[in-house]
Order: structure tokens, then sequence, then C-alpha cells
């Protein structure tokens, strides 16, 4: 009896294992790109990263940096038939010059050295509306667009503030870095919008699961009032991606805020925990702006190649039978 | 053994000709339509931007100083417009989201109209340097086309069709982008990384 007992018992824990591992299985079938929509040039390191401001004749490694080079990452996530963007970068059209940024590339045009086309985006979730994470939202046809209640809230709460210094849109050259809601313009609005009357948005209150194991998390004022995270089930492990609530990864890594701007700073340290807490450390971390990005130095993206115009790619992780996109 | 004319050194039935013959008829009429259609928009597009190209093509430069001192004229114009848009845009998804009804948006949306004409009449009064007419005329003819976006969403409140809201987020895209060329020109930097 004994024995039948331990041999039913055995068996329950193998089927059990086996159910988990086809769960695990059924949850770790994304593959995930990183592309970079764009480059901003010699950003003086300090006005990034407080932490790391520069000082001359400094021989401290914190603080010898006078300037750094910051991408502006796009997340390409496939899984099963669903192909989704974690942000959409922001759109150079020949007008828009954007002094002091380089290797803007269209998202279509990188989507397909990808070997994907635009028509096959499903879906775009940003992670906050700010005009360089959530640009060339008409570019997608077929997607719906995820965005939080609260970003919205954000926008009208500084829409309607009756102070002009706190406004939503850049209304002094420069001197609108830090205000609430500031970095929404008129473009970025018009097309959340067109997707709005498209009837392709979802406005997302707090947390959501879009897909099996894909899971958004409200990360509200850790950049911007409606921030958001997107948790991927992958090979490697679980990813995190973060926008500008995770601007640089090296600052997870070593618990240093990032792209302050409108950001509250415990909640963009409780934004790093989540990653931590999800991923178990900070390896798996995406970061929307770090200047390490695919090269060594942030392993996570080091898989990395040259795309349209000088912009980057990296593949982070490939699916069971998910062929690899490197030239 | 098939009777009638040979085309290409085969017989064809004189049925098929006259099958050919209407339909070669009718693809010329459509061709002909497609033509007139393509030729009027284009003439429309160069009445409403007549000075695109001019704008476009023109290399980045140092602005002198009376460019300076139109710049710094128009800035804060630029700025209430850029507030009245983003206002314009978040009325539309507010009412598309349900979350505001008919008389809400029109209650929002009628300012912003009138601060789009309001500040056409300030824009037309400035001074403006010989080379800055061409900019200086596009930045009008996109102030209009915010004017008459306004006035679709205030339509589509009265006879609650979505078309006017659709025509109407398409002008303002169109001026938006006009106004993103404009604030490129004179005020480079204008937008920083967020």
């Amino acid at each position: 009896m004994k024995n039948l007992v331990a041999a039913l018992v055995t068996v329950g824990v193998t089927a059990l294992g086996t159910m988990g591992s086809a769960l695990a299985q059924a949850q770790t079938n994304c593959s995930v790109w990183l592309v970079e929509s764009s480059r901003f040039m010699n950003v003086p390191f300090g006005a990034f990263m407080p932490d790391r401001a520069y000082v001359p004749d400094s021989t401290n490694p914190m603080n010898n940096i006078p300037t750094v080079d910051l991408p502006v990452n796009v997340g390409v996530i496939k899984c099963g038939e669903e192909l989704i963007l974690y942000d959409s970068g922001w759109k150079q059209q020949d007008y828009l010059q954007m002094t002091g940024s380089d290797h803007w590339a269209a998202l279509p045009e990188q989507l397909k050295m990808l070997g994907f086309q635009a028509d096959q985006v499903t879906k775009i979730v940003v992670g906050h509306g700010h005009w360089d994470h959530a640009g060339q939202l008409s570019d997608f046809p077929n997607a719906v667009l995820y965005i939080q209640r609260e970003e919205l809230n954000g926008i009208e709460w500084a829409l309607n503030y009756p102070n002009d210094k706190i406004s939503a849109v850049n209304t002094d050259p420069g001197g609108c870095m830090r205000t609430p809601a500031c970095g929404y313009t008129p473009l970025t609005l018009d097309e959340i919008y067109g997707k709005v009357l498209a009837g392709q948005a979802v406005i997302v209150d707090g947390e959501m699961e879009v897909l099996p194991g894909i899971r958004i998390h409200p990360a509200f004022r850790a950049h911007t009032a409606g921030s958001q995270l997107l948790e991927v089930p992958t090979s490697i492990g679980k990813l995190v991606f973060g926008s500008d609530a995770y601007s640089s990864w090296e600052a997870i890594r070593d618990w240093m805020v990032a792209n302050v701007q409108q950001t509250d700073s415990v909640q963009q340290f409780l934004a790093y925990e989540k990653c931590y807490n999800i991923t178990g450390g900070y390896e798996n971390c995406v970061a929307a702006h770090e200047p390490l990005s695919y090269t060594d130095k942030y392993p996570l993206t080091k898989n990395a190649w040259e795309g349209p115009n000088g912009s980057r790619m990296a593949e982070i992780a490939l699916a069971p039978g998910e062929r690899s996109r490197k030239p | 053994m098939m009777r009638g004319i040979r085309l290409a050194g085969r017989p064809v039935d004189p049925a098929a000709r006259v099958r050919i013959l209407l339909l070669s008829t009718v693809v010329l009429a459509l061709l002909g339509v497609v033509g007139y259609a393509l030729q009027r928009e284009l003439t429309r597009q160069q009445a409403t931007t007549p000075v695109a190209t001019a704008v476009i093509d023109e290399p980045v430069r140092a602005l002198t100083g009376e460019e300076q001192d139109y710049a710094a004229a128009l800035w804060p114009i630029h700025s209430e417009v850029k507030l009245s848009a983003v206002a314009m845009s978040f009325a539309g998804i507010a009412y598309k989201l349900g979350e505001q009804n008919g008389p809400t948006l029109e209650a929002r949306v009628q300012p912003l109209a009138d601060s789009f004409g309001a500040a056409m009449m300030r824009a037309r009064a400035l001074r403006v340097p010989p080379s800055m007419v061409p900019l200086h005329e596009r930045y009008l003819a996109a102030l209009a086309q915010y004017e008459n976006a306004a006035a679709e969403m205030v339509s589509a409140t009265r006879d609650g069709k979505d078309a006017h809201l659709l025509a109407g987020q398409q002008m303002s895209l169109r001026a938006t982008e006009d106004i993103l060329r404009i604030g490129d020109m004179l005020w480079p930097g204008e937008y920083k990384p967020h």
C-alpha cells in the first residue's frame, strides 16, 4: 500500500511537473529584439543622471565623462502570431531635424530588416506618451495602442492647471524640460487621438495581461503620471521593459535616478524594485536610453548589429523554433 | 471553324470585339476620372500649401537679426497655439472615450477655435521680414487648418457623425506637421529628449 501511495505521488508530481513545464513553455514563446529609433547626441551626463555629473579633472569614473549619446530604444516582441512594440520612438521627417539627434530611422524600415512588415504589428504598448516614445503610431495601421488612463489624466491635469509655467507642451525653447507633462507635443496627441478615433486604443487602468504571460504593470510617476512597464517571458527568463522609468540600465543596477524630468524618484526606485522582483535581478531590465546599449557593457543587448542610417539593433531572445534575424 | 476578325493572328468572335470595345471605353473613362481627380487634388494642394517646397528645401541656416526678432515675436503665439492644439486633440479623445458628451465637447472646442482665430489676428499683425514671408504664410495657413479642424469637431457634436471628427483630426495633423516644419527652422531644439 505504501508503495502504491509512493508511486501515485511520484506520478502526480511528475504530471504536475510536466504541466508546469508545458505552462512555462506556453509562456516562454516570445522572441525579443531591440531597435534604436534614433540617438540623442552629446547630452551632458549630469543632465541625464545627476549622480554622474561631470567634474573637470576628476579621476572618479562616476564623474569624468562630460557627455553621453542616448539611444531611443524600442522593443520588438513576437509572441506566436502577435507582433508587439513596446514604445514606438518618434518620427523625424524631412523637416524635423531635431537638433542634436542622429541615426534616426523609420521604424517600419527597421522592422523590415528584422523580416516584419508594419501592418503585422498588432499591439503597441507605450511606456508613456512623450513625443520620443509614442511617435509613428499612424504608420502601424493594424496596431492597437495600449496607454494608461492615468497618463491621459496627467496630461489633462497639466492642461488645466492655472499656472502657465506648468503646461503640457514645451512652452519655452529648452525651458520646459522638468515641468509636469512637458513633452506631449501636438503631433503625438494627434496620433494618439487618431488611434482612439479608429477604435484602436485600449485605455488601461493599472495592471493588465495583454496576452498570456505578457503583463502591463503600472509604474505611475516613475517617469510620467501614467508610466507603465511590460513583463515579457522569454527563453532567457522574464524581461521587463520600462521605457523612461528605466531610462538607464546602470541606474537600475546601481540604484541611481535617471532622466528625472517629471519623475518621482521614489516611484522610479519602486519601478526598479519591480524589475528585480519579476526577473530576479537587474540584468533583464530593458532600458530606453542606456548609453551602453548595444555593447558588451549592457550584456542583454550585446548581440547587436547596425541597421538603417547607422541605427543599431539587437537580438535579445529567440523563442524555440524562431530563426535569428541577425544578418 | 471559328468565325470573326483576327487578333494577333487568331480569329476573334464579333461579340467578343464588342465586349473589348466596351471594356476599353469603360477603362478609358475611368482613367479620365482618375486623371481629373489627381489633377484637381494636386491643384488644391498647391493652393493650400503654396510655399511648401520653398520651406522644406531651404537649408538650415542661422537667422539674421530681423529674422530672430520675427521668431521671438511669433514664439508666444506659437506657444499658445501648441497648447490649444494639444487641448483640442485631448478633447476629442475624451469625447470618443465617452468621458464627455457633445455639449461638453463643444464648450471645450469653441474657445479653442476662437483662440486659433485670435492667434491668426496677432500673427497677421507681426512685422515679417521679406525672407520670412513664405514661412509666415504657411504658419497662417496652419492656423486656418486648426480653426477648420475645430469647426469640424463642433459639427460632430451637432449631427453625431464621426466623419467630422476624422476630417478634423486629419486637418489638425496637417497643421501640426506644418508648425513642426516651421518650428524646426525658427526654434531649432524646440523639443528636447524626454
